[in-house]
């Protein structure tokens, strides 16, 4: 909720960096998928599919990676 | 000796949740595609009270705490921008002595303007946003409709509008990164193809004759030869027959308060 409201009032870039860390910092966050989705629809303004839907593939591949890495770090091995 | 089995529990779980990740993606793509205006009218919706919200509490900060800056650094930032204010105001009148030229002509040749403009204020601006959009505080209901030029001031042209709302809309910009234009520069007002690069600057392929230098002004085509910027730097090759001119959108985003919108013709 709070990372839906700071895409409307805080910098892109304070948006992402948090995103980011809350990807590591829980499992299965999905909501960085939907972040990236709403930034889309409210700032984007191109007509080519790819440019339209940056922030989508780019939340996707960042989920990607973090459920990579966190197979592979020691501090949700051992957590689990 | 007894070796414990790998688990393979972690690599499911992980192919598990990045095909669930997919699989949300394009259900995203396809809500995109068929209920984008539905989408983009509520989240405006919501937005507008907290763009308006924020741009009137960061201005209550930066009022109370003025006080506290360096007073040595404050009237330095004062003096640049008064400097600043001073060329675009030498800009401003140059470009105001052609209009009323152009305006005599267009009324000789009975073409006047007559265009009505509606001011709008700046709700989010770069580098708040990643791309070249502004959004702004008025929207279908004061008349504005896609495709409409918006001015930063009477004489700089600096997008159009992309997509409306009921009370908020969204301006292209013409710097947006790979947008691509015409306007004229150079001493012999010649027509080349202009290349958005972002952050309120795009780019000119121009002939190394075409002697085109620092502070020239760069037109769009037409009768009302509305300014697309000021020449900031020109990039000399020696080998090579073109040189790269940049040109930039002359006012700082920062401080962009209000728009100007021609509606009508």
């Amino acid at each position: 909720m709070l990372l839906f409201i700071a895409m409307f009032i805080s910098p892109w870039w304070l948006l992402f960096a948090t995103s980011i860390l809350c990807a590591f910092a829980f499992r299965k966050f999905y909501e960085i998928i939907f972040i990236g989705f709403f930034f889309d629809l409210m700032y984007t303004n191109s007509s080519s599919f790819l440019h339209s839907h940056f922030f989508l593939f780019y939340a996707l591949i960042t989920f990607v990676i973090i459920q990579i890495l966190q197979k592979r770090l020691t501090f949700y091995t051992r957590m689990r | 000796m007894n070796y414990l089995l790998k688990s393979r529990e972690k690599k499911d779980s992980v192919r598990k949740s990045i095909s669930v990740a997919v699989i949300i993606t394009v259900i995203l793509i396809l809500f995109s595609l068929i209920f984008r205006n539905i989408t983009s009218r509520i989240l405006f919706a919501i937005g507008d009270p907290l763009w308006n919200g924020n741009n009137f509490i960061s201005k209550l900060i930066r009022s109370s705490f003025e006080g506290f800056f360096n007073s040595v650094e404050l009237s330095n930032r004062i003096m640049t921008y008064e400097v600043k204010e001073a060329e675009w105001n030498v800009k401003d009148q140059e470009i105001s002595v052609l209009q009323n030229r152009i305006s005599e002509m267009e009324n000789i040749m009975n073409r006047a303007s007559t265009s009505k403009v509606v001011i709008a204020g700046v709700l989010k601006i770069p580098p708040a946003i990643p791309f070249d959009t502004l959004l702004i505080d008025a929207g279908s209901k004061n008349g504005i409709a896609f495709g409409q030029k918006v001015y930063a001031s009477q004489a700089f042209l600096m997008g159009e509008i992309s997509e409306t709302f009921p009370d908020t809309a969204k301006v292209k910009l013409y710097s947006t990164s790979g947008e691509k234009f015409q306007v004229r520069l150079g001493a012999s007002s010649t027509t080349y193809e202009a290349v958005g690069r972002g952050g309120g600057e795009f780019s000119v392929s121009a002939p190394r004759d075409a002697k085109i230098k620092v502070g020239d002004l760069a037109l769009f085509p037409g009768l009302g030869g509305d300014t697309a910027g000021v020449v900031a730097y020109v990039e000399e090759d020696p080998a090579k027959i073109f040189e790269e001119v940049y040109v930039r959108f002359p006012i700082p985003f920062s401080l962009l308060d209000t728009v100007f919108i021609k509606i009508g013709y």
